[in-house]
């Protein structure tokens, strides 16, 4: 009676379950890896464009929003925002790199009712995340945030982008975020079309993905460890040992882009998720009208012709149609070059 | 899983609905899925004040089914509605 959510169908078609929304693009910081670091500091949402689209988002019954794109406490009516957001009831995370929330905004956050905010971590050791991220003081800055917020009982998580500068320290890092008291740590894989000499290679990378699948089963009492990679359920070595968490494994990484996710970016522009640049429209053409008629979304929801006849299909669903668009092809290009 | 206690739907959950089917999202676990029509019908029937044993006994009515065919499939269902943290039992 309870269906798998690989299936498109009406009750999707209506709308998407989670929202990536930018207030703005602005942001204090310099990160190499950030999809977004082309359009820094150029747009921001006015507050009627976002009351617009918090109705548009409640008539197509949207679950989520998440804060992302920019650093959004940098809007300077983010908690207007904040305030309309639970007003209309959505649940809500913000993204942020944590370095303008002190205890008052923590305190502020809570008093909005956030339901979790995820701080970008990129190292368990302080100079160099530091070093990473280009401004001196961050990573205090960034764990006092989540001490703060876990102090008065906000949900939080560390958000880590994998790369080559810290792949090796995984279990550090989320030893950290149990020790903070994080409920969650999301690691991200990292995705970009710029070429920064920070990409894993596949060895790296398939190393890293079972050594974070094992520590997911093994702290699962202690922390939540997600993952968002389509073709990580075809990586993990001995997928029978992880029987407990293995659907989860499953659902928490399949790609929801233009399926169940849908990004609007702080110049309007709508996208099928943060890591993809192709263009659906703009919320002035109707955020309803594009996620149900735009022949670029409707493509993302099928099945990449060259996977259909593939036995992996199921769990990979394809894979990452961000990896597929930044090779122009039609499947995850790395499918093959990952697969165990 | 307790038969005869009250079902309660879980206060971590929203739901979206088009005709019977139904879309499930478990907000604290960031989780969502899809019941088909027979689970909507089913999902419908918890008011805090029924129990398994209620709604095998108002679909068995409703529907002059097999009883035992549709104990079973209650059981499997509210099984997995329990594990997805959708119900609670009080």
């Amino acid at each position: 009676m309870i269906n798998s959510q690989n299936d498109f169908n009406k009750l999707l078609l209506q709308g998407p379950l989670q929202v990536f929304l930018g207030l703005t693009y602005n942001c204090n910081l310099k990160c190499p890896h950030c999809y977004a670091k082309n359009k820094k500091n150029k747009y921001s949402l006015t507050l009627n464009q976002i009351n617009k689209i918090l109705q548009d988002l409640t008539k197509m019954g949207v679950f989520k929003i998440v804060l992302s794109h920019g650093e959004n406490l940098l809007y300077p009516h983010f908690f207007k925002v904040l305030h309309n957001i639970k007003k209309y009831n959505f649940n809500c995370t913000l993204i942020s790199n944590g370095c303008l929330i002190n205890k008052d905004i923590a305190r502020k956050l809570k008093n909005y009712n956030i339901d979790k905010v995820f701080i970008s971590i990129d190292s368990a050791k302080a100079e160099k995340h530091d070093k990473y991220r280009g401004v001196s003081g961050l990573w205090n800055k960034a764990t006092n945030a989540l001490c703060f917020m876990n102090k008065i009982g906000i949900k939080t998580g560390c958000a880590t982008t994998l790369t080559n500068l810290n792949y090796q320290e995984v279990e550090d890092i989320v030893n950290l975020a149990i020790k903070i008291g994080c409920k969650e740590i999301s690691f991200l894989t990292l995705r970009t079309n710029q070429n920064i000499n920070l990409e894993l290679s596949n060895d790296q990378y398939r190393n890293v993905v079972n050594k974070i699948i094992f520590l997911k089963e093994r702290l699962k009492n202690k922390i939540n460890i997600l993952t968002h990679d389509p073709l990580i359920s075809i990586m993990v070595k001995n997928s029978n040992e992880y029987k407990d968490i293995w659907d989860r494994i499953i659902q928490e990484n399949q790609c929801g882009a233009g399926k169940y996710f849908l990004s609007i970016t702080p110049d309007g522009n709508m996208y099928p998720c943060n890591l993809l640049n192709n263009k659906l429209g703009n919320i002035n053409d109707g955020i309803s009208k594009i996620w149900q008629d735009s022949e670029e979304i409707k493509k993302l929801r099928e099945i990449p012709t060259k996977c259909s006849d593939c036995k992996l299909v199921d769990l990979c669903q394809g894979g990452c149609r961000a990896f597929a668009y930044y090779k122009k092809s039609n499947k995850d290009p790395r499918c093959k070059k990952l697969i165990i | 899983m307790y038969f005869n206690k009250k079902l309660v739907l879980s206060k971590n959950i929203k739901i979206r609905k088009n005709g019977q089917n139904v879309l499930v999202y478990n907000f604290k676990d960031d989780l969502f899925f899809e019941l088909n029509s027979s689970a909507g019908v089913i999902l419908d029937l918890i008011d805090g004040e029924k129990s398994i044993t209620d709604i095998i006994s108002i679909l068995t009515k409703e529907y002059n089914g097999d009883e035992k065919t549709i104990k079973q499939d209650v059981k499997d269902l509210f099984r997995r509605l329990e594990k997805l943290k959708v119900v609670s039992f009080n």
